[in-house]
């Protein structure tokens, strides 16, 4: 398969992304020491956020469960009655994802189903046409979701027809810290504001826990099956360029969103390896940290030291050949992009 | 044996496997050993055969007649550190799930995933020569991506490692001249004479909403024990 690859370090100070169920920072232990992970799901979240503000256009897909009012409008504009289109949307919502009895105005869908606008019109006018909601669903096409590109690149997973399930055509692995962390723990007291002047003693107090970690992060993504007929094949090339581009850019940038408030940890990358290759399978370098960095001058400069050491090796030993390879802070991120999606096709 | 048998030989390398032998609902576990199903998964996925596909039943049938050996190959740190493997936990929330009576859960529902962490593996795939060159073909450079068990587990080294013609030459790019009794390992085997644990692993169907397997005999070493077969090595 033709594929991208982004290799990435990148620190975070004292942050909790991604937590377990005890509020701690989650852990691995990788190597034979325990490092700090962030876990693929939380990390691409972010991505799928900051990839709709990049390009609004091409990353339309909604998770929803409220599709019964845009389905019922679309149905009246191509042409049906008030009645017939809220009855026709709410016959395409249950056989899609069900309809929750439960809900207040019995409209709302039990689960969530990733949507793209262009599908929801599709469904809409075939349902027009056939007056059926199982031909209406069966009319969905793989580029009716070409405005969707999120759909595309994270997959979606449909229960009830899975005929309408997609596979993701990125990659990500959980990021872990590329040197032994042992979380920490803050210990917090805040005050009462209103308390009398006379008593002492704090309102309330209480810990959380933290940890600052060096990341190393992997994603990638088939080339092959973006273009393919069930992706964006429907796309021009220059749009799944675009795609690709916001992909990266969205992957390079998107930091989980989570004690932002307290602890923000939106730092940027400090290095980034980018690779294309024709044939093959995505490989990840976490190798490179097999053996925890130590070190008293900081973590990041040693660990882009040892990942370029161990994309060498890598290289030699199993004779991968790369059609690209480039590196941020060696190029701006414009060029980097630009140059990584020219071998998009 | 009229048609002629090759060796294919993988190499299962990454911080994270997961492989499912025995997942519930919520709780989706990892077995200490990589599955027959997931392995034939990574090379159908190599193919570019989807689940439930025309293609998929052929395929399947052919693979479930092929023999695979399971080696744990220990990761080393330094010199003479061996790493032990461990399974990690990985808290993860879903929220809408649907209760049996197909009501929906409006409790955010945590599901419990296991993967194995420092572990390695090596894989000989046994059967017909033709077949195999097909699928070592695609595991060279796969239409799909490979990963170990779940779409997060990225290998950290290239999974095709060599189709040879003997066992011995297979296990040579695995374990290099170290003997296979000094490792834990897991064999296909023909009876219960020779094998007497059986794993429900043995993929018929892929399909999504019909997903089926049948139970496999397998013989399992310890490190140290002899081998039921002796190759000229």
């Amino acid at each position: 398969m033709k594929h991208l690859e982004l290799h990435i370090i990148q620190s975070v100070p004292v942050s909790c992304l991604n937590r377990d169920d005890l509020n701690s920072p989650k852990t691995a232990v990788f190597g034979g020491a325990q490092r700090a992970r962030v876990s693929s799901q939380s990390w691409k979240r972010a991505i799928r956020e900051m990839a709709k503000e990049i390009a609004p256009d091409l990353f339309q897909g909604e998770r929803t469960r409220l599709m019964h009012a845009p389905l019922a409008k679309a149905m009246e504009d191509a042409g049906l009655s008030a009645d017939e289109a809220s009855d026709g949307a709410k016959s395409i919502v249950d056989a899609l994802v069900k309809v929750d009895a439960k809900s207040k105005d019995k409209v709302k869908s039990t689960t969530l189903y990733f949507l793209s606008p262009l599908e929801l019109e599709t469904i809409a006018r075939k349902f027009t046409e056939e007056k059926d909601a199982k031909k209406a669903i069966k009319g969905i096409k793989p580029e009716h979701l070409s405005d969707a590109a999120d759909i595309s690149l994270f997959g979606r997973m449909v229960a009830s027809d899975h005929s309408l399930t997609v596979e993701a055509a990125s990659m990500f692995s959980h990021a872990l810290s590329t040197h032994k962390v042992d979380n920490e723990i803050d210990f917090f007291s805040a005050v009462d504001d209103l308390q009398p002047a006379e008593e002492s003693g704090a309102g309330m107090t209480s810990t959380l826990e933290f940890n600052s970690a060096t990341y190393y992060r992997f994603a990638a993504l088939n080339l092959d099956m973006l273009a393919d007929a069930d992706h964006l094949g429907i796309l021009s090339a220059d749009e799944r360029k675009k795609v690709v581009a916001t992909f990266i850019e969205a992957t390079i940038k998107a930091v989980p969103g989570a004690r932002k408030n307290t602890m923000n940890g939106n730092t940027l990358p400090c290095y980034v390896l980018g690779v294309v290759r024709e044939k093959g399978h995505p490989i990840q370098l976490i190798n490179a940290f097999e053996s925890p960095v130590r070190t008293s001058q900081g973590y990041a400069a040693k660990s882009v030291e040892l990942l370029q050491d161990e994309y060498s090796k890598l290289k030699d030993t199993w004779g991968l050949e790369a059609v690209a390879e480039v590196a941020i802070p060696e190029v701006k991120l414009h060029d980097f992009i630009e140059k990584v999606t020219s071998h998009v096709h | 044996m009229s048609i002629e048998t090759s060796f294919l030989a993988m190499r299962l390398e990454g911080p994270m496997q997961s492989w499912g032998l025995d997942s519930q609902y919520n709780r989706r576990r990892t077995g200490l050993m990589p599955t027959k199903s997931a392995i034939a998964g990574i090379c159908a996925a190599a193919c570019g055969i989807s689940r439930g596909s025309s293609e998929e039943a052929p395929f399947l049938e052919a693979f479930q007649v092929t023999k695979m050996t399971v080696i744990a190959i220990p990761r080393k740190q330094f010199k003479e550190r061996f790493l032990p493997v461990r399974r990690l936990e990985d808290y993860h929330t879903v929220q809408n799930t649907r209760r049996a009576s197909g009501a929906i859960n409006s409790d955010c529902v945590l599901t419990h995933r296991q993967y194995l962490t420092d572990a390695a593996f090596g894989v000989i795939i046994e059967g017909a020569s033709e077949y195999l060159a097909e699928v070592a073909e695609a595991l060279h450079d796969p239409v799909w991506g490979t990963y170990l068990g779940r779409k997060s587990c990225i290998p950290s080294a290239p999974v095709y490692a060599g189709l040879c013609e003997t066992k011995s030459a297979a296990l040579q790019l695995l374990i290099g001249d170290a003997p296979l009794t000094a490792f834990a390992r897991q064999e296909d085997v023909e009876d219960f004479s020779k094998g007497k644990d059986s794993l429900p692993d043995l993929p018929v169907s892929f399909a999504s909403e019909n997903r089926q397997f049948s139970p496999r005999r397998v013989c399992i070493h310890q490190i140290g024990d002899a081998d039921s077969v002796t190759y000229d090595r």
